[in-house]
Formats: C-alpha cells, sequence, structure tokens
C-alpha cells in the first residue's frame, strides 16, 4: 500500500469525513486518519440538530443558514453515493421553549434582529400557539421561538455516509491510526508519523474535533480549542409524541445577558444551563444537554442525569411515566467565541484547520467540507473563511 | 443459513451485523453505531456477546480481544419522574 497522497484528513467524525468526501468529489486523493473508530468521538454522542436559529445574526447565523440549506441536495446525494439513509427531516421545525418570564424579551428582540437581517422563517409564538404545533408541551411554559425550517439528520449515518461515499471514490480509511507527530520541513507540513507508519502528503487538514488543539500542538502552534462535556439520557422508544427539535431559551437569553447568570444556582452554571430535547427516527427521545468543562473526562454523571430528567418532565408532562434507558455523553470542541476554525495556518504551509465547531458540527460540517476543499483547490469559497482564523485568538 | 435476529430489542439481523463488519467494524460499539445492535431496552445485555461471537469469526481475533460496549447508566430503565432536579436548590 502506497503511503502517500494528495490530502491526509485527520478525523474521521462529521468534518474529517465531510472534507474528505468533498475533496474526493473534486479527485483529489485522500487518507483519512482516526486514531478510534469513525463516529467514536463527537459525533457518535451527540443529536441531529440542523438549526441557526439560536444564533444572533451575524457570521455564525449565515454559516448556519448556508451550511443547513445543504441538506437538501446532500441527504440525496449521500443515498446515491453511499447507499446510506441519513435520516434526514427537512422541515421538522425547531423551537426555542422560554420557561421563564424574564428571558422572554430578550429572545423576542433577537428573533425581531433574526428577522430583519436575514430571511430566516422566524417568529415568536404564545404557549397557546405553540401547543398547536406540539400539543405535549407543558401549558405552564411562556411561548418561545418557533423557525419551521430547521431540520434533523442522525449524526452517525452521516459519518458513514460521507466515509462510505469518500470510499467509493477517491479516499481510504484507516482507523486505529492515531498521529503521533507531524513531519514538518523547511516550514511546510509534509507528513505525520502513527501509531500505523508513516503517512505523506501536500496537504494535512486537522479536523480532530475537540482533539484539534492537542493536534495543532505538534506543530507548534495554540489553538485554544477544549473539551465541553455533554450529557444526554436516551428514553425507550414511544410513538411520535414530538416532531420539532426543542431548546430551552434560558441559555440564548443568557448569552445575550450575562447577568442572568447571577440568578442561577452554581450547578446549573457548571453545567451550562441548557436543555434540549428530539425523537429520533427510531422513536427514542434524546434528552440533552449540559456543557461542562471536565477535561477529556467522559463519564456521565447523576447529577445530570437528575437535571435533565427533571427539566423533561417539566417541558413535557407525558413523559414522567417514561422510562429512559440509557446515558451518554460526548466531548464538544468549545473555541473563546462559538466559531470554528477553519483555513490555512501562515507559520505551516499545507497544514489546514477545520475544527472546533462545539455544538454545531453536524450543521456546519456541509460547507466546511466544502470551504476546505476550495481552499486546497485554490478555487472561489461559498463561504468567506477569513473570520474563521485561528490568528483571531492572538 | 437462515438470516437470524440477533439483537432482538431492536430486531437487527445477522446479515446486517456482518455487513457492518465488512464496513469496517470491529467491535461491539462499531456494530452498535453502524446497526442500532445494542441500542434497545436491554442495552445489549442479550445480543451483546452473540455480536462479539459474529466479529471474533469474521475478523479472526480472539473474542477476549474484541472491545465490549460502554457501560452507561442506568443498569435497568428508569422512570423519568423520579428526579426531581433544580428545585433541590430552591
Amino acid at each position: 500500500m502506497t503511503n502517500k497522497c494528495d490530502v491526509l484528513v485527520i478525523g474521521g467524525g462529521v468534518i474529517g469525513t465531510s472534507v474528505a468526501y468533498s475533496l474526493c468529489k473534486r479527485n483529489y486523493s485522500v487518507m483519512l486518519l482516526e486514531r478510534s473508530e469513525l463516529a467514536s468521538g463527537t459525533a457518535g454522542a451527540t443529536d441531529g440538530y440542523i438549526t441557526y436559529h439560536t444564533k444572533k445574526p451575524g457570521i455564525h447565523l449565515d454559516m448556519g443558514i448556508q451550511s443547513g440549506g445543504m441538506f437538501d441536495q446532500l441527504a440525496y446525494e449521500l443515498h446515491d453515493a453511499a447507499g446510506i439513509d441519513i435520516e434526514y427531516e427537512k422541515n421538522c421545525g425547531s423551537i426555542q421553549v422560554v420557561d421563564r418570564e424574564e428571558d422572554y424579551p430578550y429572545i423576542a428582540s433577537m428573533v425581531k434582529e433574526q428577522h430583519e437581517q436575514t430571511r430566516l422563517d422566524v417568529a415568536m409564538y404564545s404557549i397557546d400557539e405553540l401547543r398547536k404545533i406540539e400539543p405535549a408541551l407543558s401549558p405552564s411554559l411562556i411561548g418561545g421561538l418557533y423557525c419551521p425550517t430547521a431540520g434533523k439528520v442522525n449524526p452517525m449515518k452521516m459519518v458513514f455516509a460521507f466515509a462510505a461515499a469518500a470510499k467509493n471514490l477517491t479516499c481510504k480509511i484507516m482507523e486505529n491510526t492515531e498521529v503521533t507527530d507531524l513531519i514538518i520541513q523547511n516550514g511546510r507540513a509534509i507528513g505525520v508519523h502513527t501509531t500505523a507508519g508513516s503517512y505523506y502528503a501536500d496537504y494535512i487538514v486537522n479536523a480532530a474535533g475537540t482533539w484539534a488543539g492537542n493536534l495543532a500542538k505538534m506543530a507548534g502552534l495554540n489553538i485554544p480549542i477544549k473539551p465541553r462535556r455533554g450529557q444526554i439520557l436516551v428514553t425507550e422508544t414511544l410513538a411520535p409524541i414530538i416532531k420539532t427539535t426543542m431548546q430551552c431559551a434560558r441559555t440564548t437569553a443568557i448569552k445575550l445577558n450575562p447577568k442572568m447568570l447571577e440568578t442561577l444556582p452554581e450547578k446549573i452554571i457548571r453545567m451550562g444551563t441548557g436543555f434540549c430535547i428530539e425523537q429520533t427516527a427510531d422513536g427514542t427521545l434524546l434528552l440533552g444537554f449540559t456543557r461542562e468543562f471536565s477535561g477529556f473526562d467522559r463519564d456521565v454523571t447523576l447529577e445530570a442525569i437528575d437535571y435533565i430528567a427533571a427539566r423533561a418532565v417539566k417541558f413535557i408532562p407525558a413523559l414522567e411515566d417514561v422510562n429512559f434507558i440509557r446515558s451518554f455523553s460526548g466531548l464538544r470542541p468549545y473555541t473563546p467565541d462559538g466559531l470554528p476554525v477553519i483555513g490555512k495556518v501562515d507559520e505551516i504551509e499545507g497544514f489546514i484547520m477545520a475544527a472546533g465547531h462545539e455544538g454545531d458540527g453536524i450543521c456546519l460540517a456541509p460547507l466546511t467540507g466544502e470551504m476546505v476543499a476550495e481552499i486546497i483547490s485554490d478555487t472561489e469559497l461559498s463561504f468567506p473563511v477569513e473570520n474563521f482564523s485561528y490568528k483571531r485568538f492572538a | 443459513m437462515k438470516d437470524i435476529i440477533i439483537c432482538r430489542c431492536e430486531e437487527v439481523k445477522l446479515s446486517e451485523i456482518e455487513k457492518a463488519i465488512e464496513d469496517g467494524a470491529e467491535t461491539i460499539d462499531g456494530v452498535k453505531r453502524r446497526t442500532r445492535a445494542g441500542m434497545g431496552l436491554c442495552q445489549g445485555k442479550t445480543c451483546e456477546r452473540l455480536i462479539a461471537g459474529i466479529i471474533s469469526e469474521k475478523t479472526k481475533k480472539s473474542i477476549s480481544q474484541i472491545i465490549v460496549s460502554t457501560k452507561r447508566p442506568p443498569v435497568r430503565p428508569v422512570r423519568l419522574s423520579l428526579f426531581k432536579g433544580e428545585e433541590d436548590d430552591e
């Protein structure tokens, strides 16, 4: 087997496999190196939201809308290329539920801005109106933002579909192959040493997600991508009970007015103040989520189970008799400003970043893959890359 | 051999598990992520050993080398209403 190719992609998650697929469509020979197994990190331990309406107007929201819009074609394309159904549910809609009076004005003003500055279909609804869309919601809630164009997908299927489609083209996938060092010659990255031999390429893409900061360190770069743990509960399968994906608006309200944190117990702040709920194609509910800084620890905690389970029943009272059958946790690649790190690196030629998407990796993966392929092929960019430079942290 | 069901909770057939192994799955979790085997009500308590056996047979690895799935709470299904959450602090 040859150990030389055009592009080495490091990371077998949703970003790495998307990048590999976009490159293969342009006839690059690609090797994807994954230290464990495909979808064994963040992409295998998350929910499948394609949502953007939780963002303030700006590049983050714009990128989400553009990348989210790519799923329409992508789902068909991957089905044809790989024979895998990624369980894309277009326009399932999403609700940001307000459960505290004080959050309402912040969400309402964000919606107004979103509406004025983008073509996004969003509006505020009272709880009575929301219950016409989702009758399972508790009447004790206040109301919320509804975005009918949001979607959902099965993140693991998405990784396997990207990988299989890339493999059917020009990609070789190497699992259980952990990068131990980068090979840099005259300021250019030319290859990597791994636990399974050395590999060489013209370009090296760092799509190692939560672990991308460590990989960048091997290149002498300090890129502040940190693991942020998200715990999720899985219920037994139910007949369809909700069709939208839902998040609690509290986290967004706090982002818009950080002072609100002062009124919350320390334990809630530590767990990240969030809540979300989604029913998968298989009928299970995914109840989330925490956002905790606890290093690379992927344990689940009783504290988080208690917090999430109680919030689930508060939002949807019918869940009180429902069992949960599983808990899991995944590490989200956090960056200080919430935006990913994408693009070339000045210090080392041929080394390209594509990581740090935190909770938006699923939604932003299709566009990220295209952007990296466009950077490598030096063609016109689908989305401006300047804002994603690692230099903003300097 | 007839196509039998290996994971009873999620009704995953032997042929689907073999296909997952051909696709590169070499661990219980690898099969699980591709097929849902072990994701159901019993969380793999019934099928996990069978799947380990199939992986071992297909990959010629000894069964002791096959990585088992990550074990997570709860051991048995638990009702959501047993938890009180934030109210503890108020």
